[in-house]
């Protein structure tokens, strides 16, 4: 059943076994999930069925920090308050974690984490139905022609690697109709939670309040609440729900809103493969498989390499470039680069002239760091709830980190022959060409610890018996792939712990 | 990951990085020779000599310690260990058994070139087979310079540099499309 706030009395109490905030793409897979088990669902969405610039202007806040600035409008410009949540437009490239993010890898943070990657398997699969792209089974035919289209051979420093694209799927009105027809769910529009109410020593959340910007006030009482506003709002919430403790909920130990992470992503120059026969088809969106799904190459440094090197997880995306945008020399260098190719495999074999310039992108990812922090400041929004400060500083190990993927990506290119690479990135101006991804992170990250993490191993938040998080900010360190993947498949995972709590 | 077999390519280069620490100039101490002409040598193998003369000319501006013809011929001649005045190897085109150049569409990932084209130990090495493993090795280990934003070995910025001073139209046709 869809509902929205106007349509109910002011101060009328709904009650459910679970409540769900934020109809984003945690909240409406979870909602949907446990719409199949007899438990009464209630999925409270801040915003309406469109965007509403109201609505939207309770994102925004102060920011700061190495790449975003004042006026950057990161906070209010990199998600999206309504139903479906930032799903409205993201561009849908799915794949999951590397299985060397969840090791600990002491030059990332000593911290991996805490589950292992296959234990996620099962759900990945089941996440790639929600974001309608094919399971990542890796049996596809395309796969099995390891020389035939791509730029390395499995002995190279660096891997072809795969997105799969999701069309890309937008959870609202993809889901809306199944949302409706759920019986035991109830989805409330423009019902945004400006309070977790928690019982005198904040070990139970007792209740939630919630308002619409027209000025209805109304209450949710749940056996247990989940709270998947988004990788930054989640945060938010827990701080700004300060009535019994005044630090925030969950925050006994500072950590809520701490180890901010995006993906920094640079630009990083051009590559012009030289080889007898297309070798960089794969790197652009191609389809696969019988129901057209589409998939996309990336190349990574292996692991091999990533731990000679002390590099973090990276990709390195490939986009076609127009000529005009390519740097001073490029077709001289193309020449230059076909002669060793040449000269590499015997003239023969490359009579038939293969040159393809690309743009280099390298995204890497990020170091885990308390001072990239969301705060609350003074100033309030229309609601009352305090508005963040978000400071996210990037360091010079980033920096370097993304210098040298670009660099051994040259290196390996030229030395085996395959083409040439232009490499705009600088000592002097590390962040020239930069930006970010909108992949938010780490406010509310997981570990065992509660002197280490906001939630346990099961996303529930340390010392609060029913609330449990869903999102991005669990995550403990970033890995290097877009988060949506990840972030369905763990809703999965809890949607199975809540199943069994609820019973 | 472990690396693919010794391959022809892989052989020299290993030989070559040692017999490079062995032989200390061949340029400086062997007996006299033609600069010119070794340039010449040098630049043959270019088929689009015209694009690497434009980025010779890029790196000569670039880096203008690299001055003279003779001098940058000298220093090829070091680091490739050729000496020009001893009869050059076959060609890296021209292997010394007949062999079946790689089929169109199935082209082996660089440096594994057919077992058949294997060199016996000992044998002279043609000049484009030390230019190539040169080259490669010097990307491997970062002997590189930058020509406008473009990363090139050493040893290829320097060729370039010698058909801009030798004038690529002198260079003769080029022996591809261009
Ligand atoms: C331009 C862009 C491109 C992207 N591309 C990709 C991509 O290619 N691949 C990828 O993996 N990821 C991508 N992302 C990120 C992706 O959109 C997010 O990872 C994903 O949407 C996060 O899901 P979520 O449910 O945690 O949060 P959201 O989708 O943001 O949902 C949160 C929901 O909570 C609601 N809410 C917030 N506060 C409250 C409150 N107080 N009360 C009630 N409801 C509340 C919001 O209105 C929203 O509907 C992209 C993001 C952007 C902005």
């Amino acid at each position: 059943m869809l509902l929205n706030v106007r349509e109910l009395a002011e101060g009328q109490v709904l009650q459910c076994d679970l409540c769900v905030i934020g109809a984003g793409a945690a909240g409406i897979t979870l909602a949907l999930r446990l719409a199949r088990t007899g438990r009464s669902v209630v999925l409270l969405e801040a915003g309406g069925d469109v965007y509403d610039q109201a609505t939207q202007k309770l994102y925004t806040g102060r920011e700061s920090g190495t790449l975003i600035k004042p006026d950057s409008f990161y906070l209010a410009a990199s998600r999206t308050r309504y139903f479906g949540g930032s799903t409205n437009h993201w561009n849908g490239w799915c794949r999951p974690m590397d299985p060397e993010t969840f090791l600990s890898r002491p030059w990332v943070h000593p911290d991996g984490w805490l589950l292992k990657r296959s234990e996620l398997d099962p759900y990945y699969d089941q996440a790639a139905g929600f974001a309608e792209i094919s399971p990542f089974n890796y049996k596809e035919r395309w796969l099995d022609q390891p020389n035939k289209r791509f730029l390395f051979n499995p002995a190279a420093d660096f891997e072809t690697t795969f997105f799969h694209l999701s069309p890309p799927t937008r959870f609202g009105p993809r889901y809306r109709g199944d949302l409706e027809r759920a019986r035991d769910v109830r989805v409330v529009l423009d019902a945004n939670v400006t309070q977790i109410e928690v019982d005198a020593d904040a070990r139970h959340v007792v209740g939630l309040e919630v308002k619409s910007l027209a000025g209805r006030s109304v209450r949710v009482q749940a056996r247990g609440y989940v709270l998947a506003a988004g990788g930054i709002e989640n945060a938010r919430l827990l701080l700004a729900s300060n009535r019994t403790q005044a630090e925030g909920l969950g925050n006994g130990r500072d950590l809520v809103g701490r180890y901010f992470m995006d993906h920094p992503v640079i630009r990083a120059g051009f590559l012009v493969a030289t080889s007898p026969q297309r070798s960089v088809d794969r790197y652009t969106a191609f389809t696969i498989g019988r129901r057209e799904h589409k998939a996309r190459g990336v190349l990574r440094p292996t692991w091999e390499v990533q731990q000679r090197e002390r590099l973090p997880n990276s990709l390195v995306v490939l986009d076609p470039v127009a000529p005009a945008n390519l740097p001073e020399l490029a077709r001289e260098i193309s020449l230059l680069s076909l002669d060793m190719t040449r000269l590499e495999i015997g003239s023969e074999a490359i009579a038939r002239r293969r040159v393809e310039f690309m743009g280099v992108r390298v995204v890497v990812e990020p170091i885990p760091d308390p001072e990239s922090r969301a705060t609350l400041t003074d100033e309030l929004d229309a609601l009352g709830v305090p508005r963040l400060h978000l400071h996210w500083s990037l360091s010079d190990d980033d920096a370097r980190n993304l210098r040298t993927v670009a660099r051994l990506l040259a290196r390996e290119l030229s030395w085996r022959m395959r083409g040439r690479m232009s490499l705009m990135t600088t000592d002097d101006e590390p962040w020239l060409r930069a930006g970010w991804s909108n992949h938010h992170a780490g406010t509310t990250r997981m570990h065992a610890d509660p002197g280490r993490g906001v939630v346990d191993p099961d996303s529930r938040v340390h010392g609060v018996d029913n609330l449990w998080i869903a999102g991005g900010s669990v995550f403990p360190v970033a890995g290097v792939s877009n988060p949506t993947l990840t972030i369905l498949a763990l809703t999965l995972r809890l949607a199975d712990h809540l199943e069994e709590r609820l019973a | 990951m472990s690396e693919s077999p010794l391959t022809r390519r892989r052989f020299v280069a290993s030989t070559l990085a040692l017999a490079g620490l062995a032989v200390l100039g061949p340029a400086a101490c062997g007996p006299s020779w033609d600069r010119r002409r070794a340039a010449r040598s040098l630049a043959g193998f270019a088929g689009y000599a015209e694009a690497w003369g434009a980025v010779g000319q890029e790196y000569l501006a670039a880096y203008p310690e690299e001055k003279g013809l003779g001098s940058i011929t000298e220093a090829l001649v070091t680091d490739l260990g050729w000496q020009p005045w001893e009869p050059e190897g076959p060609r890296a085109d021209e292997p010394p058994e007949p062999t079946e150049g790689p089929e169109s569409g199935n082209v082996p990932e660089s440096g594994e070139v057919p077992e058949s084209g294997e060199v016996p130990e000992g044998a002279p090495v043609s000049l484009e087979t030390r230019l190539h493993d040169r080259v490669a090795e010097e990307h491997r280990t970062a002997v590189t310079v930058q020509v406008e934003s473009w990363i090139l070995s050493r040893t290829e910025a320097r060729i370039a540099a010698l058909i801009a001073l030798l004038g690529p139209e002198s260079l003769g046709a080029p022996a591809g499309d261009s």
